[in-house]
C-alpha cells in the first residue's frame, strides 16, 4: 500500500506596508488634547477547513500569536478646527500555500492554507504610531 | 479670532476701496498701526509728531517690517508684518519654499545641513508647535532631521444625519519609506513631562493660538477724526497683503505637490463620490470600507451608505513637515513614533 505523501507544491508571500488609521480626533475648539493609541499585532494561520492533516493544527499552534501594542501618550493643544489623525504604520503579509497528496505517484488530494485573519491579511507588525495635525488655518485653504 | 471677525465687518461695512497710490512726501497728521506688538507702540509714541513728514516716519516705521500705506490728505496706515494673521502665512511661505528643497535628499534633510534662512524657518514653525522644553534635554534641534509629508483629506456629509466624517488618505510609498529611514536615524526626542509642567505648556499654547488671531490698531496724531476712513484703509491693506501672500503660499504649495508626485489637479469639492477621479474614489472607498470604525462609524454598511449618498465633498491635500520623536526597536517589538505637522493646504484647479 503506498504511503500518503503531502508535499508543498507552490508558496507565496505578499508583503507591503500601510498606515492604517486607528482614530481621527477632531477639535471643534481650541484646547488640550491628550490622548494615545494602540493596535493589535497578529501572525495568524486559518484557512484550512479541517484539521487534517494534523501538520494543519500544529502549524497554526506554531505560528499562532498576538500581542497588544501601546504607543505613547502624546499631548497638542490644539487650536478650533485642528484635526488630528492616527496612524498605524504597519508591515503586512498575505500569504497561501498549497499542497498536493501524492499517493503511488498520483496526487490524490490537495489542501491549502492561507496566511489571513479576520479576511485581512494575516501578518501585522506596527513599525511606526504617527500622529498627524491639520493645523485649522482660519481662513480655509489656499490654492 | 474676535477681533478679526470685528475687522472683517468693518469692511463689508464700509465698503471696498482701491489701493491709494503712494504720493510725495507729505505732513502726517493721522496715523493707523496695525500691530500686536507692544513694544513698537511704546516706542512710536514718544516719536510720533504731529506734522512730521511722511520720509520720518517710515524711518521709524522700516520697510522691512512694515507697510506703508497713504491715504486721504494727510493720513498714513502702517501694517506690521509680524502681525499673527501675516506672519502665519509668511511663515508657511518660508517653510514650504525651505521644503522645496528636499526633493534631492530623500524629502528628509538634517536641521543643522540647512542654510541659515531655510533652518530659521523650520526651527521657529517646530517651536511654534512644541516648546523647547518638551524635547529631551539638552538636545540640539540641529542634530534632528524633518521631512517633506503630505496626506489627502476628504470630508463627507450624510445629508440625512448631517454627520461629518474626515478622511485622511497619506502617502505611503517607496520615497515616503525612505524618508521615515532617514528621519529614524534622526530623531527629535520627546522627555518625559510632569502634570504640572505639561499644564504650563498648554497654556502657552493656547496663548500662542489667540495670538495668531490678534488685530489691534493703535491711533497716532488727529487721527480719531477719520477713524472710519482710516480702519476701512487699514483693513483694506490687511486684505490685499494677506491675498499677495496667500497667493506666493499657493504656488509654493504647488511646487511641493508636484515635487510628490500628487495629483495637482483634484477637485476642491464634488457633489458625489462619483465626479472624483477614479484613483482617489477607490482610495477613499477601500479605506473608508476597510478601516470604518476608525473613522468613526458604527458599521461597513454605514461606511457604504455614506459613500453613496454623500453629496457635499471637500477634498484638500495638506503639506507640512514630520519628524521621528522615537526611532523605536523593531527587534524587541517596540514600534516609533512619528509625528507630521500638516499646515498648508493645496486645493486642486487654477492657481491664483
Amino acid at each position: 500500500m503506498a504511503q500518503c505523501q503531502w508535499i508543498e507544491n507552490t508558496y507565496s508571500v505578499t508583503s507591503w506596508t500601510a498606515d492604517l488609521p486607528t482614530s481621527v480626533i477632531l477639535c471643534p475648539s481650541g484646547g488640550p488634547q491628550v490622548w494615545n493609541t494602540g493596535t493589535m499585532d497578529w501572525f495568524y494561520v486559518t484557512g484550512a477547513t479541517t484539521q487534517d492533516p494534523p501538520w494543519r493544527m500544529l502549524f497554526a499552534n506554531l505560528c499562532s500569536n498576538q500581542w497588544e501594542i501601546t504607543g505613547p501618550v502624546w499631548s497638542y493643544t490644539a487650536s478650533a478646527g485642528d484635526a488630528i489623525y492616527n496612524y498605524d504604520n504597519c508591515q503586512l503579509e498575505q500569504g497561501k500555500e498549497v499542497f498536493w497528496d501524492y499517493s503511488g505517484g498520483v496526487v490524490v488530494d490537495t489542501a491549502e492554507r492561507d496566511l489571513v485573519r479576520d479576511e485581512g491579511p494575516g501578518y501585522h507588525v506596527t513599525n511606526y504610531f504617527w500622529w498627524k495635525v491639520v493645523h485649522n488655518q482660519g481662513g480655509g485653504g489656499v490654492g | 479670532m474676535g477681533t478679526l471677525a470685528t475687522l472683517l465687518s468693518l469692511t463689508v461695512a464700509f465698503g471696498a476701496q482701491g489701493p491709494v497710490d503712494a504720493r510725495p512726501d507729505f505732513q502726517v497728521r493721522d496715523l493707523i498701526v496695525a500691530t500686536s506688538d507692544k513694544k513698537v507702540v511704546d516706542q512710536l509714541w514718544p516719536a510720533f509728531k504731529l506734522s512730521m513728514s511722511v520720509g520720518d516716519l517710515k524711518k521709524l516705521l522700516p520697510s522691512d517690517r512694515f507697510v506703508i500705506r497713504t491715504w486721504g490728505s494727510q493720513g498714513v496706515v502702517a501694517l506690521d508684518r509680524r502681525l499673527g494673521v501675516i506672519a502665519e502665512i509668511q511663515q508657511g511661505v518660508d517653510v514650504a519654499k525651505a521644503l522645496a528643497k528636499f526633493g534631492g535628499s530623500g524629502l528628509a534633510a538634517r536641521i543643522g545641513d540647512l542654510s541659515d534662512g531655510d533652518r530659521s524657518a523650520i526651527c521657529d514653525y517646530l517651536n511654534g508647535v512644541a516648546p523647547t522644553e518638551t524635547r529631551q534635554d539638552g538636545f540640539d534641534l540641529k542634530d534632528g532631521a524633518v521631512g517633506l509629508d503630505a496626506q489627502v483629506s476628504v470630508t463627507l456629509k450624510d445629508p440625512v444625519s448631517g454627520k461629518v466624517v474626515q478622511i485622511g488618505l497619506p502617502q505611503n510609498n517607496d520615497a515616503t519609506r525612505h524618508r521615515n529611514e532617514l528621519l529614524a536615524k534622526m530623531p527629535i526626542p520627546l522627555r518625559t513631562i510632569p502634570p504640572g509642567e505639561a499644564d504650563r505648556f498648554t497654556k502657552q499654547g493656547m496663548e500662542r493660538s489667540v495670538a495668531v488671531g490678534d488685530v489691534e490698531f493703535h491711533v497716532f496724531g488727529l487721527g480719531r477724526r477719520t477713524l472710519p476712513e482710516g480702519l476701512r484703509v487699514a483693513a483694506d491693506l490687511i486684505a490685499e497683503v494677506e491675498k499677495d501672500l496667500n497667493s506666493k503660499r499657493a504656488r509654493a504649495a504647488h511646487d511641493l505637490v508636484k515635487l510628490l508626485g500628487l495629483d495637482d489637479s483634484l477637485p476642491s469639492t464634488a457633489n458625489s463620490v462619483n465626479d472624483l477621479p477614479k484613483s482617489l474614489r477607490d482610495e477613499l472607498t477601500a479605506s473608508l470600507t476597510e478601516n470604518w470604525r476608525a473613522w468613526g462609524l458604527g458599521s461597513p454598511q454605514e461606511a457604504e451608505s455614506l459613500l453613496a449618498n454623500s453629496n457635499s465633498i471637500g477634498v484638500t491635500t495638506w503639506l507640512g513637515i514630520c519628524q521621528c520623536q522615537d526611532p523605536g526597536n523593531p527587534a524587541m517589538h517596540k514600534p516609533g513614533s512619528f509625528r507630521s505637522d500638516l499646515f498648508i493646504a493645496f486645493q486642486g484647479g487654477s492657481l491664483p
